[in-house]
């Protein structure tokens, strides 16, 4: 019943960068079980990623064709942020490789476009297996529970 | 200040579902909701199509009396207001983004101009030397034949299954109007074509909203 298993992946993320989440996130808590309900608190998440903002502008770059590149108002405009929040969020996934900046000028106009590097569509493809697999998990040790309970 | 806005999301089940509610929101904004333009070239071809029926009906009968030019004009007006629409909404979030999917689209578009031009500089040597039931005839057949072409080819492009289908569907009941002749070939491209197309819009819309 012990789910205490790490993935390399997620032991390096934790490792690259500082965790900036502030939520309560009990050691251990998503391999300990049963589970009382499928908001299982995170743990052990690429950092860079989650954080609400960051997941945000992963999830609008994930959309685009490998290849494309958004302009950095339509993003600003999807997201709704603020245009110096969203730099500030874009500079630490630009730091960790997951998405590349790109300046260059249409006519007169510099426009600044925003893509998903190979790296950083990867990471967000790992970071949503992950989740789904902690959700599949939280479940199944929910169904697991509820029969020992049924048992005893 | 929202604790969210640079926190963690509390749980998987949040994430996933910010991360779906974002990707809805992008795609949304960025592929853009051809609904309306099948639509109206739905109406167009309904109209018109029935029109030029109810006018140069089969074997020349007029099934209902009106002016000649006014099944025509009505196909031309609802017709440029189609287009329109379409260049409107298909340049529309390209802006947005740049790389392949922007040339991919913009091929797309010139291939329809190509196809028209076509039909347009063949038309006018070859029409001359029709009787007027088959000029009509020609444009039209050839009109859905392009039409139908380029929505099956979308559909392969684009990989949109409802699309292919739409421009198979285009292709059968132009054939099916040819082989049945001027006229007949009117009322076949208003009610199967037409009605298909306003059908395949409605269908496009209720996917957007989902």
């Amino acid at each position: 019943m012990l789910n205490n298993h790490k993935s390399p992946r997620q032991s390096r993320a934790r490792r690259s960068q500082e965790p900036e989440a502030q939520a309560p996130q009990p050691q251990e808590a998503v391999s300990s079980q049963p589970v009382p309900s499928q908001d299982v608190p995170l743990a052990e998440l690429d950092p860079v990623i989650h954080a609400q903002a960051r997941l945000r502008v992963m999830a609008v770059l994930s959309t685009l064709t490998v290849g494309d590149k958004i302009t950095f108002p339509a993003l600003k405009d999807i997201l709704g942020m603020t245009a110096g929040n969203l730099s500030v969020h874009l500079r630490k996934l630009e730091d960790a490789d997951y998405i590349g900046v790109t300046k260059t000028h249409q006519g007169r106009t510099p426009v600044t476009f925003v893509a998903l590097t190979a790296r950083g569509r990867l990471a967000f493809d790992d970071y949503t297996a992950s989740l789904r697999l902690l959700l599949d998990s939280a479940t199944s040790g929910e169904l697991t529970a509820h029969r020992d309970d049924k048992g005893s | 200040m929202d604790s969210h806005e640079d926190g963690a999301p509390v749980s998987v089940a949040e994430s996933l579902r910010l991360i779906e509610r974002e990707q809805a929101q992008a795609r949304r904004r960025l592929v853009p909701n051809l609904a309306l333009v099948y639509i109206m070239w739905g109406v167009a071809w309904l109209v018109g199509y029935g029109l030029l029926f109810l006018r140069f009906g089969p074997g020349g009968q007029v099934l209902v009396p009106m002016p000649a030019f006014l099944p025509l004009a009505t196909l031309g007006v609802l017709g440029a207001a189609a287009v329109v629409a379409t260049a409107v909404t298909g340049c529309r979030g390209s802006r947005a983004v740049a790389g392949p999917s922007r040339v991919q689209g913009a091929m797309y578009g010139w291939s329809w101009a190509l196809g028209f031009l076509v039909l347009m500089v063949l038309g006018a040597k070859v029409t001359p030397f029709m009787p007027p039931e088959y000029v009509q005839l020609f444009y039209a057949a050839g009109s859905g034949a392009v039409v139908g072409l380029l929505y099956s080819v979308g559909g392969a492009v684009f990989q949109e299954r409802y699309l292919f289908m739409l421009g198979v569907w285009i292709i059968v009941t132009d054939v099916l109007g040819i082989l049945a002749g001027p006229g007949w070939h009117s009322l076949v491209t208003a009610l199967a074509s037409g009605l298909g197309m306003i059908l395949f819009g409605l269908i496009a819309w209720r996917r957007q909203r989902c």
